[in-house]
């Protein structure tokens, strides 16, 4: 148990394949980016127990001049029917482009995106019936682009008391939520 | 939680003897229909046998299902009945003194059925000259005697009735039951066989309360077992007879069922239980007997402890196990209650729970019966159908939240009202209306038992739940033994509450009304403001429900007092949601005033859609069940948008029309 333990451990410290950081960096001259926060246990990423949804940046290099772009990434939940979730920033740094679904779901798949408010984004991504796909391994659900305003930093944050991950009966799925923040390099 | 929906169980057909009644998958009917069934049997096959032009009365001349025009002038005050019976055989001699009495105005008749095998004898009437029609209309004989001079309001006799012979024990035409059987065995002698049906002639459709006490003294060959409707007061054997004598002390109505068992009969006590409970059954023994034993002492616990005390019959109490092949669904009457065998295919949750309705009717009915059970159902049949809901809940679903497990319950009630039950009448009846009538007829049951369960549920949650609880003891106190009406419960409830019920009584239990209610609110520091619509100015109560940020939820009743009501609460921490609790929700169709806003919380997000598409595909079809019967109470009315009891892509579509509808962020 103390060995198993270790390893994931050792995994959570690491920058997980396609992250960009795991540690949220101070304000500097650069391009604006997207740091994942950090968990207060220090372990950080979609590698930690239990389930999650995680916003992972897409590396500088990949992504288009002026814009942020976060993965929404799943993993640790085996049978998932669908996620609903609420994402809040500073409307004055970051202007919502489109919200694109993951290539897991079936051709059933309900895909809606909506800034209700400004700086407020409501999506779900969700099946229909009683099935569900497996993100117990890291599970891209969808990707969420934003054109950047302005300097400021912002958080890029989940409303964790709007956002809920339900299996194929219905039945919520305990989910930890983990955003970041867009802040120059 | 989801409810684990029931399917019939075919090993428990093997050990009920079902013959004649085909189990088949999916198409169970629902066990109360039965029990209605035998329960209003005697008394229908009067009325539309006379109906049909019997004892002199044309035909077509009664209605079978309107309210009497007038209430009959029998009051039946006691009877002796001395009954001789060899059940081997059928072969009987009996008597019958019958105390009458006129009320209100004359009465010139009193007529009897039984078995048609039986000849009627010396028929005399203490101080009146009688004259006798005696017709067969088989199974039964019916007998009309004629009082001359009439009795005048406030006089009484005693009427004998001497009958005897061979008990033919036929089979009635419609329904299917049977009179009485014959044999070494286990010998069944039903209401109309051996003891009297008695009924008013002149208004043989009339079902205003006419209570009556009675003592029966039964001989039958000595070594022969023998049980009957009562207490057990006495037992003699003189060596080739043995003499039991059994009462009932206590006003019962004349139309509950009186019955004899006898023969070589299971016989075995229920434990746990002070008063000496006797469990009968038809031998071998199986293993439902079992079952329905050791469900027994729960279930009178139970049944005493919603009745506000201990039930009255404290030297004996039957509880019978019917085999399927008498016909006879079960039935409570005074100090017994019976159960076809027939209920064990529905899975032993919903037959345990059969048992506790049927048990919780020796108060409601027996104990506290209705004024008219032809005017209205509430207080016998509503509360027999709370009882059992909230006899499993107690027994097996006590870890789940109360109020959303009744709510799931009603789930399948509230649709069956909504799709089949558009033109029942009023609860209780007004002039002019009639309950739907005929054996076996689902508008009855929906008017019955759905109708005033679903009322009466509506009702304790806008009273509130301890206070109705309360109100219901008095109601019991004020009741017992004397015929009650609606306006009564609504007068005790008065009294305990405090709070005007006559708009309640007047909206759901007078009329029909399921009005759409209007929730609005704002979050403030602190607590929620909330505004409540309505389209009427009748007052209104609701228990509304506060969902908070941390997720802790609080439950504050709200009254309406017009069209629009503004109230604020204070809960101390952020309020998210404000619905009205789901138990409202078969009477009361109260909505978010967001567009598809499915969790009241004034917004409309994925969490809205959540709710919904894992259902995407679930249609509602009725199985004429009060839920847990084969039906998939996860099926949620309302995420059926267009109402068409399919859950699809057109209800999706229309929560999506209104995604994104939210409130600024805090």
């Amino acid at each position: 148990m103390r060995a198993a333990t270790g390893v994931v451990l050792a995994l959570a410290l690491g920058c997980a394949p396609g992250c960009n950081s795991t540690e949220v960096r101070r304000s500097g001259t650069g391009p604006m980016a997207f740091a994942a926060e950090v968990p207060a246990n220090g372990v950080g990423d979609v590698t930690s127990a239990g389930a999650s949804v995680v916003l992972r940046g897409r590396p500088l290099e990949i992504v288009p001049r002026d814009h942020v772009v976060v993965d929404v990434v799943a993993r640790g939940a085996k049978d998932l029917h669908g996620a609903a979730f609420r994402v809040t920033w500073d409307p004055e740094t970051l202007t919502f482009v489109e919200a694109q679904n993951g290539a897991v779901w079936s051709k059933q798949l309900v895909s809606i995106a909506k800034e209700g408010t400004p700086g407020q984004l409501a999506v779900v991504w969700t099946e229909k019936g009683e099935t569900s796909l497996d993100a117990t391994a890291e599970t891209v659900l969808g990707t969420l682009t934003f054109e950047i305003r302005g300097r400021k930093s912002t958080a890029l944050a989940f409303m964790k008391e709007r956002a809920q991950v339900v299996d194929k009966l219905g039945a919520p799925v305990t989910v930890r939520w983990q955003g970041g923040t867009v802040a120059a390099q | 939680v989801v409810l684990t929906p029931l399917t019939v169980h075919a090993d428990r057909v093997a050990d009920v003897r079902a013959q004649g009644a085909e189990v088949q998958a999916g198409g169970f009917s629902h066990p109360l229909l039965h029990l209605v069934e035998n329960e209003r049997g005697p008394q229908l096959f009067v009325r539309r046998t006379m109906a049909g032009g019997a004892l002199g009365h044309a035909a077509n001349a009664i209605l079978t299902t309107a309210p009497p025009p007038s209430a009959s002038s029998l009051d039946c005050v006691h009877a002796r009945h001395d009954i001789q019976l060899d059940p081997r055989t059928g072969l009987t001699d009996a008597r019958l003194d019958l105390e009458v009495r006129a009320l209100g105005h004359a009465l010139s008749s009193v007529g009897l059925s039984f078995d048609e095998g039986l000849s009627l004898g010396t028929v005399t009437a203490d101080g009146r000259t009688v004259t006798v029609i005696d017709e067969t209309h088989s199974p039964e004989r019916m007998v009309a005697i004629s009082l001359s001079p009439p009795l005048r309001p406030g006089e009484s006799t005693t009427i004998h009735v001497a009958y005897a012979g061979t008990l033919a024990c036929g089979t009635y035409t419609e329904g299917g039951g049977i009179v009485c059987t014959k044999g070494d065995e286990f010998s069944y002698f039903g209401h109309e066989s051996v003891i009297p049906f008695v009924f008013d002639p002149a208004v043989p459709h009339g079902a205003e309360l006419d209570a009556m006490t009675r003592d029966i003294v039964l001989r039958v060959p000595s070594g022969v077992d023998v049980i009957a409707t009562g207490e057990k007061v006495g037992e003699t054997t003189d060596g080739s007879t043995t003499t039991s004598m059994w009462t009932i002390d206590h006003p019962l109505s004349r139309a509950l069922g009186m019955y004899v068992f006898a023969g070589k009969l299971g016989l075995k006590p229920i434990p746990g239980r002070t008063v000496p409970t006797t469990f009968v059954f038809p031998n071998p023994e199986l293993p439902v007997d079992d079952r329905l034993m050791s469900w027994s002492a729960g279930v009178l616990d139970f049944v005493e402890k919603v009745g506000g005390g201990p039930l009255p019959f404290q030297r004996s109490m039957t509880l019978v196990r019917l085999p399927a092949e008498v016909g006879d669904p079960g039935t409570a009457t005074f100090g017994m209650t019976l159960l076809s065998d027939s209920y064990a295919r529905a899975g032993d949750l919903m037959h345990e729970e059969t048992w506790a309705h049927e048990n919780s009717h020796l108060f409601w009915g027996i104990v506290v019966p209705e004024t008219s059970s032809d005017e209205s159902r509430l207080m016998s049949e509503g509360l027999a159908v709370l009882s059992e809901l909230d006899y499993t809940w107690s027994h097996h679903f006590a870890s789940m939240d109360r109020d959303t497990y009744l709510a799931r319950r009603f789930i399948p009630i509230g649709l069956d009202l909504r799709t089949q039950g558009q033109d029942l009448p009023s609860v209780q009846l007004r002039v002019g209306e009639t309950h739907p009538d005929g054996l076996r007829t689902s508008q009855y049951m929906l008017w019955a038992y759905y109708k005033t369960s679903a009322t009466l549920d509506h009702l304790r949650v806008s009273v509130g739940d301890e206070a109705f609880a309360r109100g219901l003891g008095e109601y019991v106190k004020q009741c017992r033994y004397v015929g009650c009406r609606p306006d009564d419960l609504r007068s005790v409830l008065e009294r305990t509450t405090g709070e005007n019920l006559t708009p309640f009584f007047d909206r759901w239990v007078h009329a029909t009304s399921r009005p759409l209610v209007s929730i609005a609110f704002e979050p403030v520091p602190g607590g929620a403001e909330i505004e409540l619509t309505k389209s009427d100015e009748a007052p209104m109560t609701l228990e509304l429900w506060l969902t908070l940020d941390d997720g802790q939820l609080v439950k504050r009743r709200a009254t309406m007092a017009g069209r629009s009501t503004k109230v604020q609460i204070a809960t101390g921490a952020w309020v998210r949601s404000v619905r009205a609790s789901p138990r409202h929700d078969v009477l009361v169709d109260a909505r978010s005033s967001v567009s598809h806003d499915l969790d009241f919380d004034g917004e409309v997000d994925g969490i809205d859609l959540l709710r919904c598409t894992p259902l995407v595909g679930k249609s509602y079809q009725s199985t004429g069940a009060v839920g847990l019967f084969d039906v998939d109470e996860r099926f949620d009315p309302r995420c059926d948008v267009n109402g068409d009891l399919t859950i699809d892509d057109d209800d999706i579509t229309a929560i999506a029309g209104s995604f994104g509808t939210m409130r600024t962020a805090p």
